[in-house]
């Protein structure tokens, strides 16, 4: 399965670079202050025994008396440093010469350079720091008059120990900083993983969806962005299953219509091939002629019937009605007068009572609906026919040979004849015309019959209330 | 030319094969379903072959296979039914040929004689008016004399015979006769049309449009 891993790739490095140059940030910060602390107290200790130098330097020399001068110093001197701390040398230095100095350095020189002034008990020095060969040295120096030379009496101190210890610092911070990053790294992936799994099963439904399966739905516990977007999927799934069951069943509604219609038309196809062959090929008498022309008109006449009950069916099953309200007396009167002459001349006796409530309806498809059930009956030998509506339920009864139960169901669906007779003028299509006009009424229709004891179909009709007005079906 | 029983409940149809037969000079039997077609074999019926329809109330075409096979008569099923499974059914079960509705009434002629060859039921003789043919000797005879038609002119007069009445294109009298090799054209048959006519004397006229037809009584 294609994940893509970018995005915990990159969530896990973004956090982790904003980790390591906020850590970097932070430890060189720290190790900066570390240093400049550190320098400052290193400065500050040597700074302590430069002064206690001087003192000591100028004690000894009070004691001389009167015999102060350079060579008393230069003695004095080598006295005080051979008592040094084994850190520490001190330098006497006057103008560009060295009178002593085992240091190694020059810290007049240096402190010319990049000396900077120390404080120390209002006494003011000159310090200075500087590696040599890998060691560190702070450097205190002042100036000390003497008659009229002025010496550059300096401490210079090793303090690589002290200095080592800021930089030890930011080999640890190095350290540590590197494996916080790489724990926090860890920790994001797994914490990402965890977390943008939900994003795989949702990919993993929506391929099943794509592929047909529209069954799959989200198990949804979470109840963040995550969850809510795996109920908007549930929901979808839904409602993709209900369009393609209702686009499926459409499309096998008329594969089925489509297939009994071509069935339909091949016996009367087939007759009017064969008489038109007969009469352009055949030597035939004038007898025989009258009587191909006369099948090819009734088979004609019979492919036309078939059209145009289809195409009746096909406009009412995608029609869109509206329901406007219809006086009962206005329907009987349209009723009757198409089905009283036929019922006359077929020895029918019609019933008709309609009520006094006004319905809701398309009146030409209500005379549409009843005229068909008027033909269905007539077909089923019925010799009285009973049209009524009460409390809006529309009801026809006939007295023919009635519908044995098994096949109640199958008299509605397109095409379907009876059986037993193949009727040359019906097609099994009235019925099921009458269903899709009833559907369209908002009900379906029922029929409830037993065979020799007649028929009766019904369906409900919604009754016009005042206070409501009609509305869009 | 030999007896048809037709098996069909649709009226039209059954009415339409049996005046298309008959113009042929077959004889014909309609029957509109499968229990007519029992008790008409019970009662002694006979005939050369036999054109079922498959969906027939009461007692279908698949059903009418054993008795109408029991009395020697081949079967050809004429049906709306189109799918494999029906034409396996029709042709393993015994039938000579599985035609589909709608059919060119052609198509099925031709597949009838084919059936009727097959099982014998060939004609030595056709008797034209004062013309007699003789397909074993292969002659002619009018009047007593033997015409001594080319072998070409026999085969054209005798299509013609075995479909007298009927108009033929000049295409399908050239095919038949002459073969689907042949790279002339089909004023060939107009001018072994004209020599027939001389020799004969028989009524073979021309159909406008569709071709030629020999007219016999």
């Amino acid at each position: 399965m294609k994940l893509p891993h970018s995005l915990r790739l990159k969530l896990t490095a973004g956090t982790l670079t904003v980790l390591a140059l906020a850590l970097t940030i932070c430890c060189t910060l720290m190790i900066n202050a570390s240093r400049k602390v550190m320098e400052s107290s290193v400065i500050s200790l040597t700074a302590r025994e430069e002064s206690t130098l001087l003192d000591r330097v100028s004690g000894q020399l009070g004691k001389m008396g009167s015999v102060r001068n350079g060579k008393t110093l230069q003695y004095v001197f080598r006295v005080l440093s051979s008592q040094t701390k084994p850190d520490s040398e001190y330098v006497l230095q006057l103008e560009d010469t060295e009178i002593y100095n085992n240091s190694g350095i020059s810290p007049q020189a240096l402190l010319r350079e990049n000396g900077k002034l120390v404080l120390l008990e209002n006494m003011e020095f000159i310090s200075s720091m500087c590696t040599i060969g890998g060691k560190y040295y702070c450097v205190v120096g002042s100036e000390y008059p003497l008659l009229e030379d002025t010496y550059t009496i300096s401490v210079v101190k090793d303090v690589t120990v002290q200095m080592e210890q800021v930089d030890q610092l930011r080999s640890y911070c190095i350290l540590i900083g590197t494996a916080i990053t790489l724990a926090a790294g860890l920790l994001i992936a797994f914490f990402l993983t965890k977390n943008l799994y939900p994003l795989r099963i949702l990919q993993q439904k929506a391929e099943a969806i794509a592929a047909g399966d529209y069954s799959g739905r989200i198990c949804v516990v979470r109840k963040d962005e995550i969850g809510a977007a795996a109920e908007s999927f549930n929901t979808m799934a839904e409602a993709v299953q209900n369009h393609i069951d209702t686009v499926e069943k459409t499309a096998q509604e008329r594969n089925m219509l489509l297939h009994a219609l071509s069935h339909e038309m091949r016996t009367p196809v087939t007759a009017l091939s064969g008489y038109a062959y007969a009469l352009t090929h055949m030597r035939m008498s004038l007898d025989q002629q009258a009587e191909a022309l006369d099948f090819i008109e009734s088979e004609s006449r019979r492919l036309e019937r078939l059209y145009t009950k289809l195409t009746e069916l096909i406009t009412v099953t995608d029609q869109k009605i509206s329901l406007v309200p219809i006086k009962p007396e206005r329907l009987q009167a349209k009723i009757l007068a198409i089905l009283l002459p036929m019922a006359k001349k077929q020895g029918i006796q019609l019933d008709v009572n309609l009520g006094n409530s006004t319905v809701l309806g398309d009146i030409d498809l209500l005379v549409m609906l009843i005229t068909n059930l008027y033909d269905n009956a007539r077909k089923a030998g019925a010799k009285i026919l009973e049209i009524k509506i009460t409390g809006g339920i529309l009801s026809v009864k006939d007295d023919g040979y009635g519908i044995p139960e098994e096949i109640q169901e199958k008299i509605m669906q397109p095409f379907y004849q009876g059986d037993v007779s193949r009727n040359q003028e019906g097609f099994g299509l009235g019925l099921s015309l009458c269903r899709q006009i009833a559907l369209l009424h908002g009900s379906n229709l029922t029929v409830e019959s037993a065979p020799r004891e007649g028929c009766t179909f019904t369906t409900l009709l919604q009754l016009y209330d005042d206070s409501k007005t009609a509305r869009e079906v | 030319m030999g007896k048809i029983i037709i098996a069909e409940d649709e009226l039209a149809i059954n009415k339409m094969l049996c005046m298309n037969l008959e113009l042929m000079g077959y004889e014909t039997v309609p029957k509109y379903d499968g229990q007519q077609v029992i008790e008409w074999l019970n009662e002694g019926g006979n005939a050369d072959l036999a054109l079922v329809d498959v969906m027939m109330p009461r007692v279908d075409g698949f059903e009418l296979l054993e008795p109408l096979s029991a009395h020697n008569i081949p079967i050809i099923f004429l049906t709306a039914c189109g799918d494999l499974e029906s034409k396996l059914r029709g042709l393993t079960g015994g039938a000579e040929d599985y035609i589909v509705k709608p059919f060119e009434m052609m198509e099925l002629l031709v597949r009838m004689e084919k059936v009727l060859e097959r099982h014998g039921k060939v004609e030595e003789r056709f008797v034209l008016g004062k013309v007699t043919i003789d397909t074993q000797k292969r002659t002619v005879i009018r009047d007593g004399a033997d015409l001594n038609l080319t072998p070409m002119e026999f085969d054209l007069l005798l299509l013609l015979a075995k479909k007298k009445n009927v108009a033929m294109s000049r295409d399908r009298l050239l095919h038949e006769v002459w073969g689907i090799r042949y790279e002339g054209g089909t004023r060939t048959v107009d001018v072994h049309i004209a020599q027939l006519r001389k020799k004969t004397g028989l009524n073979i006229i021309s159909v406008p449009k569709i071709g030629y037809r020999l007219e016999v009584d």
